[in-house]
């Protein structure tokens, strides 16, 4: 049996996914080879390895073969498996968002030295140099002296599998997060790996080797396999490779692991060729304060593990210097600066405090009730698959449950849960929940989600098969024991039952009248249940969405799940990722039928909320709520962001943004507005007091350009301080600002604006402000684009007021800054 | 006398205000009737008409781009061009040299 796919991840086939799929495939007795058609290159999934020699990039066709023990089962299993949870296996993998390399004008200036790598890990950071050898070459092959043992050899290599694999395992369980956990995951499965192993043992049976030689022997072979391929992410895992060789060989001949651990003993940057990630994670984190390495790009692992732990971290730099500098790492921009002078120091104090400042100011508060900008009400909830993710969720501010996907309670074991089981499962969602509404799916199986107890025909099209609904009438007995789990465990809290792959109204029928015949099987039972349990319906099928009206009459509420939505509107398989694209959500024909939906609900009185990656999506969330969709379901890991998300709009805004949407004829259309006619901020007075700055302790003008356009940054006028900061010091590059009374007025128009604004600055000294001018008054003007009239009259009217002394001298007397912004406040004017 | 000036820099939302306000602060303190039109990112205010043409001695170009509309002061003799940080920082001079 064979399973044929475009290979669906972004990253290629690199060591997290293939340790996943070899994971997945080693759970059945039958055997996978994997083949990809394009490089025409073949694995056993049972090596970790020899999958990622394959080579396999994004869109590659591939197949996946299934043969003997419990092929047919596998089989589905793995397509479940490939269409779902593998999908997700490429995300924490994504490299550190927009680094930029420009160079702060201050470090150029300051003429110490300083070198320009790649940024791979955000932060800064300032240590001593310390330096680390690179981790030790791999050994020369030995034959063993005098009489050669291999099976002594053979067992002091299995002695040393068994102690490492002891290790790994213990160190997953004490993973500090998700970044560490997966990385010795990774590193579990090399050491696992079914070729490598025999590799080694044909060293030491057939070449005589010693066990550590016959390591080193295995490694360089694996390792030239691996240098072949053309994908970085791939070339990168041989330092997992010789990390695990590495340890393997000390496991061997018995030393201390500790022996090469490096031991920090004060604020300290690392400067090393390669780190390995096992060398990394035995770092004294507390007093690690930045990673320099000459290799190693975003996707190391070393690297994607100073990014979960917050390290800078600067790569392809080999920094040649005298023991003892003090270096400063500036992981956003990739660069290094040593005996940083104390006004670059200050310099990038005020832009990590603008960091901290903006953390904690951007988090919306996660209790009370959340709006617009504009007071509108929003309601995000969670969608969850486990105990875990709700508790999760909670806690970063959801608002209920959305989607409680019971799937997962039903998979991946050899009976279906008892009723008590699942009674139980419920019972702790709904603790959790405390009153919150939670949204219990009905189980949503079917050709595409099989269960291993109650085998399907093979279908030719699982997507189009007997899923959700469709499936009860075959299972009515499962199904009624989990409607009757959910009426008794109602008794505890807010819960409602919703029903999948809805498309027509006597299906509906079908499952109230399961429900009713549930109930009075319980009363007879003498159990105690909830008897008013609402119910309501997913609308994932076209047909669903296009004959609304008498749907939501039949429906308690609905809720949109996009994914199936969309996949189903485009008639593209959405594991397909070259016939699925994202931009298939924002197409007009889906905006169109979301509006449609959303006008049905409403004139229905039912509520309509919306599940599904598309509410997860930032630029989305105007488009979303111009629709009319105020109560959205996402991941528990989206909702701190979707809530962020949510109470920057104006809805009134989004509102006319989707009216516009809507008339467009392309996604290209739609996504042109989204980036260029709408900002989810919108008019913010010019003057604010967050934007006034008394008796700052600047001494260079580019502290003081630095520290103000942080706080534009944290008042909302910026997302991008870097972009403005250059923009301000071109403007300064055509002429200086300074007015030559001790008045600075810097300013810019730049598209990196989000509202216009007045930052004020103002010293107990003056500072100089370019070759001739000093500044102790410094007024930053920044306008959008595209500002408003009103706005460049207040900024025309202000540079005008600046030419009379009399004015300027009530600025400098002003004793706080409330005094100041009443100054500049136009009734002030005369 | 009767002084006409048009201001005018590249972002167009300070310096060209400061640089009108500067004119016609110097200009009425010397004694002069003086009117600035500007250019600047609200578009041209305060606009310099036939009427103010024929009526003035001179003209103050205080821009550091080439101003829209030149053709309209061809009659005037005395046009003076300085960079738009010069009249804010030292307008006297300005007047000093365009009557000098």
């Amino acid at each position: 049996m064979e399973y044929a796919f475009a290979f669906p991840l972004a990253g290629g086939l690199h060591a997290w996914p293939a340790a996943a799929l070899r994971e997945r495939a080693m759970a059945h007795q039958a055997r996978f080879e994997f083949v990809n058609e394009r490089t025409g290159r073949n694995a056993p999934m049972s090596s970790v390895l020899e999958l990622l020699a394959t080579d396999t990039r994004l869109g590659d066709p591939c197949r996946i073969l299934v043969e003997d023990g419990d092929e047919a089962e596998a089989r589905l299993d793995l397509i479940a498996f490939l269409s779902g949870p593998f999908l997700a296996c490429d995300r924490s993998q994504a490299p550190a968002k927009h680094l930029s390399t420009v160079v702060p004008r201050l470090v150029e200036r300051s003429g110490g030295r300083w070198w320009a790598g790649t940024g791979v890990s955000e932060g800064i950071g300032t240590g001593q140099a310390v330096f680390a050898n690179a981790p030790s070459a791999p050994r020369e092959p030995q034959t063993v002296p005098g009489e050669p043992r291999p099976e002594a050899e053979l067992q002091s290599l299995h002695r040393a599998i068994e102690g490492l694999r002891t290790q790994l395992q213990g160190d997953i369980q004490l993973a500090a997060n998700l970044a560490q956990r997966s990385v010795l995951e990774v590193h579990l499965a090399l050491l696992e790996d079914t070729g490598w192993k025999a590799c080694m043992a044909a060293a030491i049976l057939e070449d005589r080797l010693t066990a550590s030689a016959a390591v080193a022997v295995a490694l360089r072979g694996a390792a030239e396999a691996l240098h072949r391929s053309d994908q970085q992410v791939i070339r990168e895992r041989v330092l997992d490779l010789q990390d695990v060789a590495d340890r393997l060989i000390r496991q061997i001949s018995g030393e201390d692991p500790e022996a090469s651990h490096l031991h920090l003993t004060e604020p300290s940057v690392l400067v090393a060729d390669t780190l390995a990630p096992s060398r990394f994670l035995a770092l004294d984190r507390g007093l690690l304060r930045g990673l320099v390495l000459a290799e190693g790009g975003a996707t190391s692992h070393t690297a994607i593990l100073a990014r979960s732990f917050g390290i800078p971290c600067v790569t392809d730099l080999r920094l040649a210097l005298p023991v003892g500098q003090r270096l400063l790492v500036d992981g956003r921009r990739g660069l290094v600066i040593a005996e940083p002078p104390p006004e670059v120091e200050a310099y990038y104090r005020i832009e990590t405090e603008g960091h901290h400042q903006r953390a904690e100011h951007q988090a919306p508060a996660i209790d009370g009730h959340l709006t617009t900008r504009d007071g509108h009400p929003v309601h995000i909830l969670a969608n969850i698959s486990t105990v875990e993710e709700a508790t999760y969720a909670f806690g970063h501010g959801a608002e209920g449950i959305g989607l409680f996907r019971t799937e997962m309670l039903f998979l991946h074991r050899s009976a279906p849960p008892t009723e008590d089981e699942q009674f139980e499962t419920y019972v702790r969602i709904l603790k959790e929940a405390a009153g919150r509404p939670v949204v219990l799916r009905l189980l949503d199986v079917g050709g595409d989600k099989p269960l291993s107890y109650l085998p399907l025909p093979q279908e030719a099209n699982p997507f189009l098969g007997r899923r959700g609904v469709r499936w009860y009438p075959g299972h009515r007995d499962l199904v009624r024991t989990q409607v009757r789990a959910a009426l008794c465990a109602a008794v505890h809290g807010d819960l409602r039952l919703m029903v999948p792959m809805i498309s027509e109204v006597e299906e509906l029928h079908w499952v109230r009248a399961l429900v009713q015949e549930a109930a009075r099987e319980l009363t007879a039972a003498g159990k105690r249940f909830s008897g008013g349990v609402p119910l309501g319906i997913m609308v994932e099928v076209p047909a669903a969405a296009l004959n609304l009206e008498a749907l939501a009459q039949a429906a308690d509420f609905l809720c949109v799940g996009t994914n199936d939505l969309v996949q189903y509107l485009f008639a593209a398989d959405r594991s397909d990722t070259s016939l699925m694209k994202a931009s298939h959500e924002w197409h007009p024909a889906t905006l169109r039928l979301l509006e449609r939906i959303a006008e049905g609900g409403r004139r229905a009185g039912k509520p309509v909320s919306l599940c599904g990656e598309m509410a997860s999506r930032p630029k989305l969330l105007p488009l979303l709520l111009g629709l009319g969709f105020d109560d959205v379901s996402v991941a528990p890991s989206a909702v701190g962001a979707v809530r962020a998300g949510f109470a920057s709009l104006d809805a009134g805004a989004c509102r006319e943004l989707a009216h516009q949407a809507l008339l467009a004829s392309t996604s290209s259309e739609v996504e042109h507005l989204l980036e260029n006619t709408f900002e989810p901020v919108g008019a913010l007075p010019l003057l604010d007091p967050e934007l006034v700055v008394l008796g700052a302790d600047c001494g260079t003008k580019e502290e003081v350009i630095k520290l103000l356009v942080e706080r534009l940054a944290t008042a909302g006028r910026t997302r991008d301080s870097l972009g403005l900061e250059e923009a301000i010091w071109a403007r300064e590059a055509t002429y200086a600002t300074g007015l030559g009374f001790g008045f600075a007025v810097p300013h810019c128009k730049s598209p990196t604006v989000i509202a216009n604004a007045i930052a004020i600055l103002r010293l107990p000294t003056p500072i100089a402000w370019g070759p001739e001018a000093t500044a102790r008054l410094v007024f930053l003007l920044v306008s959008r684009a595209d500002a408003e009239e009103e706005h460049l009259r207040a900024f025309a009217r202000l540079a005008r007021r600046l030419m009379d002394p009399d004015f300027r001298q009530s600025l400098l007397d002003a004793p706080d800054r409330e005094h100041l912004l009443d100054l500049l406040r136009p009734e002030s004017a005369t | 006398m009767k002084i006409l000036a048009i201001t005018a820099c590249p972002t167009g939302i300070a310096h060209t205000y400061m640089a009108a306000e500067q004119l016609e602060r110097t200009g009425k303190q010397l004694g002069h009737t003086i009117k600035v039109e500007t250019q600047g990112a609200m578009g041209i205010e305060n606009r310099l008409t036939e009427a103010d043409v024929a009526g003035a001695d001179a003209l103050i170009l205080a821009s550091d781009l080439p101003v829209q509309g030149r053709e309209r002061f061809v009659s005037l003799a005395r046009i003076l061009e300085v960079p738009v940080q010069q009249a804010i920082k030292n307008p006297a001079e300005i007047f000093a040299r365009l009557l000098g």
